[in-house]
């Protein structure tokens, strides 16, 4: 592990432009609005999920049409996902469920602007959408961005695939987008081309737009939620490392400029920015507007999947299946358990509880405390799975390249 | 609907005893009620050309919308007018995708759907008739065709049976695809010389890879030759010359002499001593030069390739090329796109590049980079480049069009 220390990088605040944590969340709290949750970071507070996953516990499953690996949302009582179809995977949808049967509420197809080949384990439609609650911003590999209100009404449509070109990967983009406050801020990064977007929720217009490091990335932004009269800021993270952006101006505030990989994402809970670099690296901001360097752990890296932060204690999953659990405070190794993998899903995390769903489609519930993991149940749904789960309401949500499930008790 | 529904409603009230309004009045209306009758029917006329005047600069604002969301609060409001219209719009909508960009015919979808929707949700169906004319007209825009096809489809159960079979060389790929489809399923089923015929037959509508592929293996099977080069279009004759220094990726912005002037006969100084320009073919079934197995897989080098495209006619195409390797092409001159990315996988038309063919000889000129990774998987040094129109069709060079006609009656 690194000996703690302090870099102060850009000692630039935007506080005329301060949002307050509480706009990021301001929707129903069991709303689940985006990528690994409304603070993206995969936790789900106050849900009681069902442990013992089995046939009884799936209340429903529905078809879904074409193909997808993105994961589904959760706004009030619709449940929000993506499809791509057709032979070049250029016709995209954008679906919505009633979160109690399962009944397809309605549906819009467009056509992509951008280009649509994608290796084939991944799919157009591989980011998962967001909304602010009233709107769904929904991004796909070809860039194009949609929204639409929660009735399906087109409210805006970017083609940033077809006004950057260049902005595109051979093997797919994969980054899911964000909301904070009145912005939605996407990452567009590959090796020809590559920016970051802060795209106005109401308007689509564009509010700010930088250049990021031209390197191929798939990983998606964090929200680290404001405190003590600071904004909440956007994290952006590459090759070269993380950058927090101001969401209303893309100005950018502090640098970690350690590198970080280009595929897991980091995690914020409280005030700790869990971060794929170098194994896993921690780093706490500080009101100056630099940040504070905790620990790095080699032997806390994760695969594919995201980092999750539960009880005091990391969890990253390598690509074989070995859960390794940490503690935050300080990096050490706590244990190490094996599952049956390979993961692209990132584990929700719930009331002491992980919930992962292997490439295959195989479900375990681990019980994790810090003596160690168990599993509780397993499951297999027989369905290749890359997404990670969304909660709402003590019921959790997964999709299948095919089918949508919902799991309660 | 919304005009309609003005109409009935109005010449309704003004029919006494259930005759019609002519000769209504003609049996003695009083003045007075004829008047009134007069102000209505204006009225009526006048609603009757505002709605259809709201539907067409409506249409007309979906169209107009423009990149970075212009247009979108416009279009929003365009959109509700549509919509409040009802099924009497479906197909004016669809007419507003022919000329409209991918963008605006997105807004138009949408709308389209919104509509359609409406109609299935309230029981009121779509109407039937119109949209089928409109599916069979493949003057207007292919994507809309197919829009109207697979609502249709919600209501319709045989319709596929109707149509599908006579889409075979239809300007939608969708479409063809699903001709495709049957008459490969139908092939499968049946032998010797009727299997082969439908097999010849389903080639001469296919567009897409896998279709090909499996019907190029069924009749190579029965020993019957498939040119697939040609089927596609892939230009398979070129004239390569390098490699030139790419060393730590500097070649990709540099401007190397044939960039300038390509001078067939003329000797440059190259990465590695002397280099001119040297023909290469390819008899590869896709097209693919493979320039690290027919030439050499210098590391860090690049080489240019040029080849002469004879179009019979000025005419708009695709160029769709493959590489795994960072490239520059240039039609006539001009440079058309370029592209920095290395080994990030390749697949036949991984990037389709609408051009401007002139009538006669169009000089092609590929730039093609090689990096210096040393990862198995990023080894290849090759590209694909083929002519064709919308729908994948391949455009043959003027002195192959003969044989062009032969390949779509699959003979």
């Amino acid at each position: 592990m690194k000996p703690l220390k302090i870099r102060s990088l850009f000692a630039v605040l935007c506080l005329a432009a301060a949002i307050p944590s509480a706009a990021i969340n301001s929707a129903l709290a069991a709303d689940w609005k985006q990528f690994r949750g409304n603070n993206a970071n995969s936790v789900a507070i106050g849900e009681i999920l069902p442990t013992e996953l089995s046939g009884t516990s799936i209340a429903w499953q529905v078809d879904l049409p074409g193909r997808g690996v993105s994961g589904p949302i959760v706004v009030g009582r619709q449940v929000l996902l993506t499809a791509s179809s057709g032979y070049s995977q250029n016709r995209l949808h954008v679906l919505s469920y009633d979160v109690g049967s399962g009944e397809l509420q309605w549906e819009r197809q467009f056509e992509a602007t951008g280009r649509t080949g994608c290796h084939s384990k991944m799919s157009v439609a591989t980011p998962t959408p967001a909304s602010d609650g009233q709107r769904v911003f929904a991004f796909y590999s070809s860039n194009d961005l949609i929204c639409t209100d929660l009735q399906g009404n087109l409210q805006w449509y970017r083609g940033l695939g077809e006004e950057f070109p260049n902005a595109s990967n051979s093997l797919g983009m994969s980054s899911s987008p964000i909301v904070i406050g009145p912005t939605v801020i996407a990452q567009v990064e590959s090796d020809a081309e590559a920016f970051a977007i802060g795209v106005d929720a109401i308007s689509g217009a564009t509010k700010w737009k930088i250049d990021r490091p031209r390197k191929a990335n798939w990983t998606s932004p964090t929200i680290l939620p404001g405190a003590e009269g600071r904004p909440a800021l956007a994290l952006l993270q590459s090759s070269k490392g993380v950058s927090a952006v101001d969401p209303e101006t893309g100005k950018v505030v502090w640098e970690f400029a350690d590198g970080a990989s280009t595929i897991p994402s980091s995690t914020v809970v409280g005030n700790i920015v869990v971060i794929p670099s170098n194994g896993l690296t921690t780093i706490k901001p500080v009101a100056d507007g630099t940040f504070e360097e905790v620990w790095n752990a080699s032997r806390l890296s994760p695969g594919t999947a995201s980092p999750v932060v539960m009880d005091g204690m990391t969890f990253t999953i390598n690509p074989a299946g070995a859960l390794a659990a940490g503690d935050v405070e300080s990096g050490e190794r706590l244990w190490q358990l094996r599952l049956k993998g390979p993961f692209s899903s990132t584990p929700v995390a719930s009331n002491g509880y992980l919930f992962f769903f292997n490439e295959d489609g195989f479900a375990a519930v681990v019980k994790a405390n810090r003596d160690g993991g168990e599993i509780v149940s397993e499951l297999d749904l027989g369905e290749r799975i890359l997404c990670s789960p969304a909660v709402s309401n003590n019921a959790l949500y997964i999709r299948s390249d095919q089918q949508l499930w919902k799991f309660a008790d | 609907m919304m005009a309609k529904r003005w109409r009935c409603d109005i010449l309704g009230a003004a029919r006494p005893g259930g005759g019609t309004f002519w000769s209504a009045n003609t049996r003695g209306i009083d003045n007075m009620k004829w008047k009134l009758v007069a102000a209505a029917l204006l009225a009526c006329t006048a609603s009757l050309q505002a709605a259809s005047l709201r539907a067409a600069d409506a249409i007309e604002t979906l169209r107009s919308v423009g990149p970075e969301a212009a247009g979108a609060a416009q279009a929003r409001q365009a959109r509700d007018v549509l919509v409040a219209g009802g099924s009497d719009n479906l197909v004016p909508v669809l007419e507003g995708f022919r000329g409209s960009t991918v963008l605006a015919s997105n807004w138009l979808r949408s709308t389209f759907e919104a509509i359609a929707d409406q109609q299935l949700k309230t029981g009121k169906g779509l109407p039937h008739a119109e949209l089928l004319s409109f599916v069979r007209d493949t003057t207007q825009a292919p994507a809309a065709r197919r829009l109207a096809y697979e609502w249709l489809r919600k209501e319709l159960a045989d319709l596929e049976e109707q149509l599908i079979p006579s889409m075979l060389l239809d300007p939608n790929p969708e479409f063809r695809r699903d001709a495709v489809s049957r008459l490969v399923d139908q092939a499968k089923a049946a032998n010797g010389p009727k299997a082969i015929e439908m097999y010849q037959s389903a080639l001469a509508g296919a567009v897409h890879e896998d279709q090909v592929k499996v019907i190029a293996e069924a009749l190579r099977a029965a020993e019957v030759e498939v040119d697939i080069q040609k089927h596609f279009g892939f230009l398979p004759s070129w004239k390569v010359i390098g490699p030139f220094n790419n060393r730590d990726l500097v070649g990709f912005s540099i401007a190397y002499p044939p960039e300038k002037k390509i001078e067939i006969a003329a000797e440059y100084d190259g990465q590695l001593g002397q280099v001119s320009w040297q023909p290469i073919n390819t008899e590869d079934d896709y097209g693919v030069v493979d320039i690290g197995k027919q030439i050499e897989n210098y590391k860090g080098s690049l080489m240019y390739a040029t080849t002469t495209f004879r179009s019979d006619q000025a005419q708009s195409v695709e160029l769709r090329l493959g590489t795994p390797n960072a490239w520059k092409l240039w039609v006539n001159g001009e440079l058309v796109f370029q592209r920095e990315e290395y080994h990030r996988s390749t697949q036949m038309d991984q990037y389709k590049i609408p051009v401007n063919l002139l009538k006669g000889d169009n000089v092609l000129l590929l730039k093609v980079c090689q990096n210096e990774q040393e990862q198995s998987w990023a080894q290849d040094y090759k590209f694909q480049l083929r002519v064709c129109d919308a729908t994948g069709s391949a455009v043959l060079p003027a002195d192959m069009m003969n044989d062009l006609s032969q390949i779509k009656s699959g003979s």
